[in-house]
């Protein structure tokens, strides 16, 4: 392996001096534990000085001949707040598993193929994404048998571009009733509804990027998950799984796994229920968690009903349908 | 070749192209060199005594500091490896452009000169076995992926040209990533110099079309370390500096008889009728007066192109915004294509 890179791990796609390429931090030690990956890198930013370097992409297609990764096991795509990073915490529960949660290098790049679409073809930003989740992926203690890729929502609008990469990977969709969503989005405005590179939303929802801009925030949320949505109904057959945020328990948990085609121990299933009463994003404080659809509903404004109604209700009522369709382990369980 | 200009119009160190031999053991119909002198001439090799004396002038005249060897192909040379020991000796760096069929054999030869060998040009026709070896024979394509890998396991630098044929259009970008697996250094695509009508009519891209490859390559510059460019020949209207290493004079090229001449491009081309860019022949002539020749006529074909240039419409033809086609076109290189216009003209 390339002997500047040793142990280190592609935490970011940036662009230096107009230059596209990935931002490499030493991870020597550093297990990946947070519920996020950018947790994990800010975790190891504080102790200690770790080298870090930027590489152009080139240096992908020589790693992808060296390195010892782990093929991905399952992808989660999920609509924004709405129980994923749960999932993705229960399969971090499974041993000898990579989970890598919204890790900026993907995901960005990710984001690349709508951004940079009209200058590069996709066949290459596909090559390079399979070279960064290897380069993420590789055995760095040699037992590691499970790779699990929790994408950001966003990433799930270029689904049908990272299937060609890896067609034969089960996929998840996990999503909410819209009201909930866009009120928990609304609480804490998450990072990508206030990009400023509207492109990426823009292409999403199907309007010209300045009309993004100007959009209140709670048409701009519905418009985009109600889009997800509609993805998430035509492409979703017999061999994906729609999961809704009411089903979410350690049983419907462990079916998820096993969709992945994984079998959890009883001695992981009891790490799963732990943490299934945890509030699933806090990286050091243990809260207990509940749910709060009701009060989420409580919470819903006029305008939050109005835009959910006029944009997201519909898919969502669509995809509720595909879903209790579905004749699988997860949706055969009533839950909840 | 070695006539390179970067988009950022660095011409690179003071140079001389040494055509090694005139044979060629491929036969590549898009080739620009003479297919009587490669294929059916009997075979010349540069003497080594000229050599050694050619550099040695050319190094105290011309403040010469890289050779690349050229051809034909020049690991055909029944003395490459003593080649590469006199570059050495002479303490400059030396590079040669290959089709990598003998690669294997000469290869110790390299090892012994490893410090004088800068760089390795290896020619490709595509990125996979079956497309490269349509053009080049069953095998080459195995022979140039092991070259490639004695390169990359040794740290010996090198880069991949690969001429854009019509049928290549679509794989530009597949090619930038062939040859950044490979390890390669750079990628330099060149348009297809064109030797008659029916290579014109099959191979050569058409102004706009040569225009969309061009944006697709600059953009792939931006994303790969990996030198990516196109080699001079593109349409380059700019008159304020030299489009070229020869015309900006900082690269001369030597014929396989020991004739200095204008660029490695025009050397021995396929159908020419003239031969006015040569312009001494150093087996008589020292390096020193045929160099005071060369720059006279690098500065007198700039001329001639920037009048040309402001003569034009305010969007010139091909044949005078591509340099390469323009000193074709001037040097009598393609008599046939002055022919076609002139029929064109008549139908």
């Amino acid at each position: 392996m390339n002997a500047d890179l040793k142990g280190m791990l592609p935490v970011d796609a940036v662009v230096v001096e107009g230059r596209p390429g990935l931002w490499w931090m030493d991870m020597s030690g550093v297990s990946l534990t947070e519920p996020f990956f950018q947790q994990t890198v800010e975790r190891a930013k504080t102790d200690g000085n770790r080298r870090e370097l930027f590489t152009e992409f080139d240096v992908l297609l020589q790693l992808e001949k060296q390195l010892d990764s782990v093929p991905p096991t399952g992808f989660i795509f999920h609509s924004s707040r709405c129980g994923s990073t749960l999932v993705a915490n229960a399969c971090r529960a499974i041993n000898n598993s990579i989970v890598l949660s919204e890790a900026n290098a993907i995901d960005k790049l990710i984001a690349r193929f709508i951004t940079d679409a009209g200058d590069v073809k996709t066949s290459l930003y596909s090559v390079l994404l399979r070279g960064v989740v290897n380069a993420l992926a590789q055995r760095r203690s040699g037992n590691e048998e499970h790779l699990f890729i929790k994408f950001a929502c966003c990433s799930f609008a270029q689904i049908e571009r990272i299937r060609r990469i890896w067609p034969n990977v089960p996929w998840l969709f996990l999503y909410r009733d819209p009201v909930e969503t866009i009120v928990s989005n609304l609480r804490d405005v998450p990072p990508w509804l206030l990009d400023n590179d509207r492109r990426v939303l823009a292409s999403i929802v199907g309007t010209p990027a300045d009309e993004v801009a100007g959009m209140p925030l709670e048409e701009l949320c519905a418009r985009t998950i109600g889009s997800l949505f509609s993805t998430a109904h035509r492409l979703a057959n017999a061999g994906q799984l729609l999961l809704n945020y009411k089903q979410l328990s350690v049983s419907v948990i462990s079916s998820v796994l096993s969709f992945f085609k994984v079998s959890p121990s009883t001695a992981e299933l009891e790490t799963i229920e732990r943490a299934n009463h945890l509030y699933s994003k806090e990286a050091y404080v243990q809260r207990t968690f509940s749910a709060d659809a009701d009060a989420k509903q409580k919470l819903a404004s006029d305008a939050v009903r109005e835009a959910a109604a006029k944009w997201a209700t519909d898919p969502y009522q669509l995809l509720e349908q595909k879903r209790l369709g579905q004749t699988n382990q997860v949706n055969n369980h009533e839950c909840n | 070749m070695d006539t390179e200009t970067s988009f950022d119009g660095d011409y690179g160190p003071r140079r001389l192209s040494v055509e090694l031999a005139n044979i060629c053991n491929l036969h590549c119909s898009y080739c620009f060199r003479s297919d009587e002198n490669l294929y059916t001439s009997r075979a010349e090799f540069f003497p080594l005594e000229l050599l050694r004396r050619v550099i040695d002038e050319a190094r105290t005249a011309a403040n010469v500091t890289r050779i690349n060897f050229t051809g034909g192909e020049p690991t055909l040379h029944p003395q490459f490896e003593e080649t590469l020991q006199t570059i050495s000796d002479a303490g400059l760096t030396v590079s040669f452009v290959t089709n990598g069929w003998h690669f294997e054999r000469v290869w110790p030869g390299l090892e012994s000169n490893r410090a004088a060998v800068s760089f390795v040009a290896f020619s490709l026709d595509g990125v996979t076995r079956e497309d490269h070896d349509r053009w080049r024979g069953n095998g080459s394509f195995d022979r140039l992926v092991r070259a490639f890998t004695r390169c990359y396991m040794s740290k010996l630098p090198f880069g991949i040209k690969i001429v854009i044929r019509r049928d290549l259009v679509d794989q530009i970008e597949q090619i930038a990533i062939f040859a950044a697996r490979m390890g390669a250094a750079s990628l330099h695509f060149a348009h297809v110099m064109p030797t008659s009508d029916a290579v014109t009519h099959t191979a050569v891209l058409t102004l706009d079309e040569q225009r969309a490859v061009e944006e697709e390559i600059a953009i792939l510059a931006r994303i790969f370390k990996m030198n990516v460019r196109l080699d001079v020949g593109y349409y380059n209207i700019d008159e304020t500096r030299p489009p070229c290493a020869p015309l900006a004079g900082v690269s001369m090229n030597v014929d396989f008889r020991g004739r200095l001449s204008l660029c490695c491009n025009l050397s021995g081309f396929r159908g020419a009728a003239e031969e006015s860019d040569v312009i001494a022949d150093l087996n008589v002539e020292s390096f020193a007066s045929a160099y005071e020749k060369f720059t006279a006529l690098a500065s007198g074909q700039l001329q001639k192109r920037i009048e040309a240039l402001r003569a034009a419409s305010s969007r010139p033809d091909i044949y005078t915004g591509s340099p390469c086609l323009f000193c074709l076109q001037s040097f009598g290189k393609i008599p046939w294509h002055r022919s076609s216009l002139a029929a064109d003209s008549r139908g």
